[in-house]
C-alpha cells in the first residue's frame, strides 16, 4: 500500500485558464527520500498544497493510505499525518520559537504520542539537533534570522513525529554546513525512522540526497534516473 | 486546555491592542452599571416616596354632575309671589359604605371618623348645650304651618326628614357627641395643642373612651371607671354599650365660640367622649354620621381604577375623588427625567461601545489573518480557533466586568446624587439587585459575543490557503 498517491491531478488556479499541473499520477512511500525540482513557477509549491491537503485538485485524487483526501478530515491529517515546511515558513510571528511548537503539538495532541518527555524539553532537543540553542529558542520569531526561522519551520514539522514530512526549499536560506545537517537529518527520518519524506528544492547538492527525484516539466511530473 | 492558555498569551502578546479593547470594555461596562443603578434607585426612590406618603383621597360631590341634575321647585311666598330655585340634594353615603370602600387593594390605609349623639343615664354634662326638642317647638322655632313645609325648609338646607325625626325622637338624658377617630394622631385639635391629654392615654382597644376632666369632675369619674351609654334615638336605640375611661383631656381653648369667617374643625368638646372609630362603628347606634373619610391611595396612578371599584360598590354617580396629585408629581418628575437621562446615557454608550468593538475586531481580524492561516495550516480546527477568540474576549469582558462593576456601582451614588435632586424630598435609596446584576452580566456577554463574532465569522469562511496567499 503506497503511503500516498496522486492519481491523475489536475489542478488549475482559481479563474486562471492554464492548468498548472496536468494529469499528474505519483507514488510516495515510506522509508524513501523524494526531491522533486523544477523551474521556479512549475508548480512545486502547488503540488505540495494539494499533497498537505490545504487545496484540493481541480480533477483526480490525492490518496493518503487509500483515503481521499477531499472526503477525509484534512485539520486532522494536517495536524498529525503530516509535517509541513512552508517555503515563506509560516510561524507566528509574535511568538517564540518554542510557543511556535509547542502550540502545533497540542493542536496534534501529540502528548499521547510522547508522554515521557515535557513538550518543552522535547521542543529544546529537536531545536539543539538543529542547531539552535535556549536562548534563541525564546525569542520571538521576528527577531530571528531568516535560517533560524526556517530550522523553526522544520522543527514544528518534525515535533509530531508525523508519517510524511513534506518541505518546500528547506534550505533555501542556508549555508553549505547547517544545510548537510539539515539534509542528513532527514535522510535519517527517511531511512531510520522509516518517514515519507518529500524535499521540494532547486539546489543539485539536496537532490543528491534523494532516493528518487522527480521533476515538473510543463505540468506533468517525470521521474528521473539518478 | 490549551486553548485558553494560548488565548490569555495572545492577550498578553497583543497588549496594545487589547488594552484599547480593555478600556472600551470598561467605559461601557461602567457606565452601564451606573446608568442601570441610577435607573433602579430613583425607580425605588420613588416607590418610597409613594409608599411613605400615600395619596389622601376624600370623596366630594362633582358639582359639574350636579349643575346639571337640579330640581328647579317653584314657591308661592306668603305674599302671592311666586319664586322658582333650583335644588340639589346629595344623598348621604352610609357609614358602612364608606367602610366597605376601603376594602380594597388600592387603599394603604384608611383615615376614618365618625360621630353621633350619646344618651347616658349615669353621666349629666358638665356644660348642657343641648336642649330636647318637641316637633311643635320645631315648628315654632322654624315658623312652619305644617309638617310638610317644615320637611321642604329641611330639604331646601340640605337635610332630610330623617334629621328631622332624629331631632324630635331624642331622649331627654342626651348628654352630647361620641366621636369615633380611627387612629388618635389623626385628631385635629390634639395635633393643634388646642386639647391635652391630662391623665392616663388615647384608645387603643375596642370600648376604651378618653373624656374632658370636667365632665370626669362633674360626674366623679376615675380612670378605670366604667361607663354606661347608647344613642340618643328614643325609639331606635334601646341597646346600651359599656366603655372604659382610659384617658382625661383638658380643653385648653375651653368652649370658644367659632370666630365668624374663620373655618373650623369641629371637634369634641367638653361633654364628648372619644372612643376608636371601630368602638364607633360597632356601637349599633341608630344614627351616625360620618365625619373626617380619607383613604390613602397606594399609587397616584390608581385614582380611576379606585373610583370605578367605589362606583361597582354602589357610591352614586354625583360623587367624584378629591386629591391632589400636583405636589406628587412635583417631587417624582424630575427623578423619572434624570433617570430616563441616565438610561439615555447609558445605552448611547452602549451601542456606541459596540459599534467602536465590531470596528476594532475588523481590524483586528486583519491583523489576524495570518495568524488564522497559519494555525489551521498546521491542522487547527476551525472551532478551536473560534473558541480561542470567544476566551480571549470573555476573558477580556471578564476582567472589565469586574472592575467596572464594583466601580459603577461606587460611582452612581455620587452621580445620582448629581442627577436627582435630593432635596426635594426624596429618601435615597440604596438599589443593586440581582435583576441588575443578571442584566448587567447579559450586557458583559453581549459584548464579549459581539468582540469575537466579526473573527469567527471570518473564520469559518476562508480556507487557510487562501488567506497565506493573500499575504505573498
Ligand atoms: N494564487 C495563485 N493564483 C494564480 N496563480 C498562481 C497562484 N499561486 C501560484 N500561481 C501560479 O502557479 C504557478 C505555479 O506556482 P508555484 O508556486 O507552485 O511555483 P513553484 O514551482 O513553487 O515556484 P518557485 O520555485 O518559484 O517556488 C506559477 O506560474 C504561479 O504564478
Ligand atoms: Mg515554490
Amino acid at each position: 500500500m503506497n503511503t500516498l498517491a496522486i492519481n491523475n491531478v489536475t489542478y488549475k488556479y482559481g479563474k486562471t485558464t492554464k492548468s498548472v499541473l496536468k494529469n499528474v499520477t505519483a507514488n510516495f512511500e515510506k522509508g524513501v527520500l523524494y526531491c522533486i525540482v523544477g523551474k521556479s513557477g512549475a508548480g512545486k509549491s502547488t503540488l505540495l498544497s494539494l499533497i498537505s491537503g490545504l487545496d484540493l485538485c481541480t480533477s483526480g485524487a490525492v490518496l493518503y493510505e487509500n483515503e481521499d483526501l477531499s472526503t477525509m478530515n484534512r485539520d486532522e491529517y494536517r495536524a498529525r499525518n503530516i509535517g509541513v515546511i512552508f517555503q515563506g515558513y509560516n510561524l507566528l510571528t509574535n511568538c517564540s520559537a518554542v510557543e511556535n511548537i509547542v502550540l502545533s503539538m497540542n493542536i496534534s495532541n501529540c502528548r499521547e504520542r510522547c508522554p515521557q518527555r515535557s513538550a518543552k524539553e522535547h521542543v529544546y532537543s529537536l531545536l539543539e539537533k538543529l542547531g539552535i540553542d535556549k536562548e534563541t529558542a525564546n525569542r520571538k520569531v521576528l527577531k530571528l534570522s531568516g535560517g533560524e526561522q526556517q530550522r523553526v519551520g522544520i522543527a514544528r514539522a518534525l515535533s509530531n513525529n508525523p508519517e510524511i514530512i513534506i518541505a518546500d526549499e528547506p534550505t533555501g536560506n542556508l549555508d553549505g554546513e547547517t544545510a548537510k545537517g539539515i539534509m542528513d537529518i532527514f535522510v535519517k527520518l527517511a531511512h531510520e525512522e522509516n518517514k515519507c519524506v518529500i524535499i521540494v528544492t532547486h539546489s543539485k547538492d539536496v537532490a543528491a540526497y534523494a532516493d528518487q527525484i522527480m521533476r515538473i516539466v510543463n505540468g506533468k511530473l517525470e521521474v528521473q534516473n539518478k | 486546555m490549551f486553548i485558553y492558555l494560548n488565548a490569555l498569551k495572545n492577550l498578553l502578546r497583543n497588549k496594545g491592542r487589547n488594552i484599547l479593547v480593555g478600556v472600551i470594555l470598561l467605559i461601557v461596562m461602567t457606565a452601564t452599571t451606573v446608568s442601570l443603578s441610577v435607573n433602579s434607585m430613583s425607580g425605588a426612590m420613588i416607590d418610597n416616596f409613594t409608599e411613605g406618603i400615600g395619596v389622601p383621597t376624600t370623596i366630594r360631590v362633582d358639582w359639574d354632575w350636579a349643575r346639571n341634575h337640579m330640581t328647579t321647585t317653584t314657591i308661592e311666598s306668603p305674599d302671592g309671589s311666586i319664586r322658582s330655585s333650583s335644588n340639589f340634594n346629595a344623598i348621604e353615603i352610609p357609614i358602612e359604605l364608606y367602610v366597605a370602600f376601603a376594602d380594597s387593594i388600592y387603599v394603604q390605609d384608611f383615615l376614618s371618623s365618625a360621630m353621633a349623639q350619646y344618651a347616658s343615664d349615669d353621666i349629666v354634662p358638665a356644660i348642657s348645650l343641648y336642649q330636647p326638642l318637641t316637633l311643635e317647638k320645631l315648628m315654632a322655632q322654624f315658623n312652619a304651618q305644617t309638617y310638610e313645609e317644615l320637611v321642604t325648609m329641611f330639604q331646601q338646607m340640605g337635610s332630610d326628614e330623617d334629621y328631622i325625626e332624629s331631632l324630635i325622637d331624642a331622649k331627654p338624658t342626651t348628654v352630647g357627641m361620641i366621636w369615633g377617630f380611627s387612629k388618635a394622631s389623626l385628631m385635629g385639635d390634639f395635633r393643634r395643642g388646642e386639647k391635652r391629654l391630662l391623665e392616663g392615654r388615647f384608645f387603643e382597644d375596642l370600648n376604651e373612651t378618653v373624656i374632658s376632666s370636667e365632665l370626669a369632675a362633674k360626674n366623679n369619674i376615675k380612670l378605670g371607671d366604667i361607663i354606661t351609654v347608647s344613642g340618643n334615638s328614643q325609639t331606635h336605640d334601646k341597646e346600651t354599650i359599656n366603655l372604659t375611661v382610659v384617658g382625661m383631656f383638658e380643653d385648653i381653648m375651653g368652649e370658644v365660640q367659632p370666630q365668624l369667617g374663620v373655618a373650623q374643625e369641629i371637634t369634641p368638646g367638653i361633654d364628648d367622649l372619644i372612643v376608636s372609630f371601630d368602638t364607633l362603628y360597632n356601637a349599633g347606634f341608630h344614627r351616625i354620621d360620618p365625619s373626617t373619610m380619607t383613604y390613602f391611595l397606594t399609587h397616584p396612578e390608581v385614582t380611576a381604577a379606585f373610583l370605578s371599584e367605589m362606583q361597582g360598590k354602589g357610591l352614586h354617580e354625583m360623587f367624584m375623588l378629591d386629591y391632589d396629585l400636583d405636589e406628587y408629581y412635583a417631587v417624582v418628575d424630575p427623578v423619572r427625567d434624570m433617570s430616563g437621562i441616565a438610561v439615555t446615557f447609558g445605552i448611547v454608550i452602549l451601542i456606541t461601545g459596540a459599534v467602536i468593538l465590531v470596528f476594532l475586531s475588523v481590524i483586528n481580524i486583519r491583523e489576524r489573518k495570518y495568524e488564522v492561516g497559519v494555525l489551521r495550516a498546521i491542522g487547527m480546527k476551525k472551532h478551536q480557533l473560534a473558541r480561542g477568540m470567544i476566551y480571549e474576549s470573555l476573558t477580556l469582558v471578564t476582567l472589565c466586568t469586574l472592575i467596572g462593576l464594583p466601580l459603577g456601582v461606587l460611582l452612581s451614588r455620587p452621580i445620582a446624587g448629581i442627577l436627582l435632586d435630593t432635596s426635594s424630598g426624596l429618601e435615597m435609596a440604596r438599589e443593586f439587585s440581582a435583576g441588575i446584576l443578571s442584566l448587567l452580566l447579559a450586557v458583559a456577554v453581549i459584548l464579549g459575543i459581539i468582540s469575537s463574532f466579526i473573527g469567527i465569522l471570518y473564520i469559518t469562511k476562508y480556507e487557510p490557503i487562501r488567506i497565506l496567499q493573500e499575504r505573498t
